[in-house]
């Protein structure tokens, strides 16, 4: 069926009855307002796309919630019982695959708003609700990645509970010391399940809405005077163009999610040891591992807090109307080497084997 | 939409015939010997429990996945652990992997690719080649729009 685009629906009879019947109740013409020609272009579609992701993943999510048991005795033999049935474990390869696919358009849709100066005035909002977004995402991958309850989980749930002990009193809600009648995996779980799924859902609410407020911002190339020309001549299109985009770049991507969920299915390791370290984190927390090596289990806490610092800062620092990134180079050229830093500390942390012990093993 | 509805279709009519048996009962095919001999030794560097060590040892002799371990030395390293020696146990353990691999405890158990895998994959094709048309034809109609 065609969308409410205000294209020649190329349909007559009883489709478009019924797309009027359906209008008529639920307004959604009211979608087709317009935005400008370039909001569809890909770099701008990323946030979509990243909620196209994660709506996949809850659907993903209520499957394995029905048969993962969260139980500390019995959560890893769940997730093995969900991994050897074929279903299940296409179902969890595909939740795997698509987390990683979720952070993967999520930082990108973060470059692309920081590349493009969207941060400035008016949308700081946008920002620091998305940079919200981004603290909720690492809380959703962190507490998914103690779920399975095998050594690199049990690794993951140690580091839980030292960064709880260090952070004292702010991290009591962290730590097994909160409760005695409910295990910390039991209450890992439900903010995995709920409490950052919700919080995650609502505060898409408010950026969305914001972005909805404030407008896609302009087609960033040349000097402001120029932009703001550009911007007011710019051709528009029903924003249901830009949602069919969307929706056709989430098929994408559950198609890349299928194809390397066939692949390479999500695996496990062994149930897990306390007080042991014997692996590395997944990739995407593996930048830390080596500056975990070298200074420590704080830099577990300042590092991020840096980077969260940073972009929370952001907007009020650079606050000029340039938004072209050829005429703001020393921005781009930070950005360019806090992602060179995360790369080179990720190979780092891959290639190397781990410090405690595996020197002695030789 | 219509495409949608038949991707999930696909799946769904592929779950049932697809449910496999696994493993037999009791077997957790992720606790492999090697895996588990390697949290024994960590256990001992780290100066934890021996018996829990020596539990993971009774697992690892147990273990239907030997994954190349050398089982004099594991049998051994049992031995001297059951009699309370943890310093010969640690020395023997060292001796009980294959030269050469990881010494990490990652993946342990991955299902092998078998016909949901390749169901999967053709399905995957599929809906890229499905977004990929989509995402041809709004261009189209969006060159016709502006
Ligand atoms: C779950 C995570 C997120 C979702 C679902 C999401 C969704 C969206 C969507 C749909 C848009 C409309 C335009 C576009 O797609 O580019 C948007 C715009 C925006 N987002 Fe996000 N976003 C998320 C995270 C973030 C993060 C982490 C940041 C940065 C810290 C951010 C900053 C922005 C900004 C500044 C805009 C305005 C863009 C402009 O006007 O050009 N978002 N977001």
């Amino acid at each position: 069926m065609d969308l409410p685009s205000g294209e020649p629906a190329g349909r007559t009879g009883t489709a478009r009855r019924t797309w009027e019947w359906i209008d008529q109740r639920f307004g959604l013409s009211a979608l087709a307002y317009p935005v400008p020609q370039h909001a569809n272009a890909l770099a701008y579609t990323l946030g979509g796309v990243t909620l196209g992701a994660f709506l996949l993943l809850v659907a993903t999510g209520i499957y394995l919630a029905q048969l993962y048991d969260p139980t500390p005795t019995a959560a890893h033999s769940s997730i093995v019982d969900i991994t050897e049935s074929s279903f299940g474990s296409l179902v969890r390869s595909l939740h795997f695959w698509l987390s990683s696919i979720f952070i993967v358009t999520l930082t990108l849709h973060l470059l692309r708003t920081f590349a493009t100066a969207a941060y400035k005035a008016p949308r700081e909002g946008i920002w620091l609700s998305g940079t919200v977004l981004f603290l909720l995402a690492g809380g959703l991958l962190f507490t998914g990645t103690i779920l399975k309850w095998d050594q690199e989980a049990q690794e993951a749930f140690g580091h839980n509970v030292e960064i709880a002990d260090l952070l004292g009193i702010f991290g009591f809600w962290f730590s097994p010391e909160f409760t005695d009648s409910v295990s910390l995996l039991i209450r890992t779980y439900v903010a995995h399940v709920s409490i950052l799924p919700l919080l995650l859902g609502g505060v898409v609410g408010v950026h969305l809405l914001l972005v909805k407020r404030l407008k896609i911002s302009p087609l960033a190339s040349g000097t402001p005077d120029e932009i703001d020309r550009r911007a007011r001549d710019e051709v528009q299109l029903p924003f249901t163009t830009h949602l069919a985009r969307i929706a056709y770049w989430t098929l994408l991507v559950l198609g890349i999610a299928l194809v390397l969920s066939a692949l390479r299915p999500a695996g496990i390791g062994p149930e897990g040891v306390e007080g042991i370290e014997i692996t590395k984190p997944p990739w995407y927390f593996l930048w830390l591992y080596p500056l975990e090596n070298w200074f420590g289990l704080d830099s577990l806490v300042v590092a991020p807090a840096l980077l969260v610092a940073g972009l929370v800062l952001l907007p009020f620092l650079d606050r000029s109307r340039e938004r072209d990134p050829r005429r703001r180079r020393s921005w781009i050229a930070l950005a360019v080497l806090v992602v060179l830093a995360w790369a080179v500390l990720t190979v780092y942390g891959y290639v190397t084997v781990p410090v405690s012990h595996v020197e002695e093993m030789g | 939409m219509r495409a949608l509805l038949l991707v999930v279709a696909a799946l769904a009519l592929a779950s049932p015939a697809l449910a496999d048996e696994g493993m037999p009962e009791g077997e957790n095919p992720a606790q492999t010997a090697q895996a588990l001999s390697l949290q024994a030794l960590a256990i001992l560097d780290w100066g934890l429990s021996h018996e829990e060590a020596l539990e993971k040892l009774d697992a690892a002799l147990e273990a239907e996945d030997k994954g190349g371990v050398d089982l004099r030395a594991l049998r051994a390293a049992h031995e001297a652990l059951e009699q309370e020696e943890v310093e010969k146990a640690h020395e023997l353990l060292h001796g009980v992997f294959p030269s050469g691999v990881s010494h990490l405890a990652g993946v342990t158990y991955r299902p092998a690719v078998g016909v949901g895998e390749i169901v999967a994959l053709i399905v995957g094709a599929l809906v890229i080649a499905l977004g990929a048309f989509g995402l041809m034809r709004r261009r189209r109609a969006e060159r016709a729009l502006a």
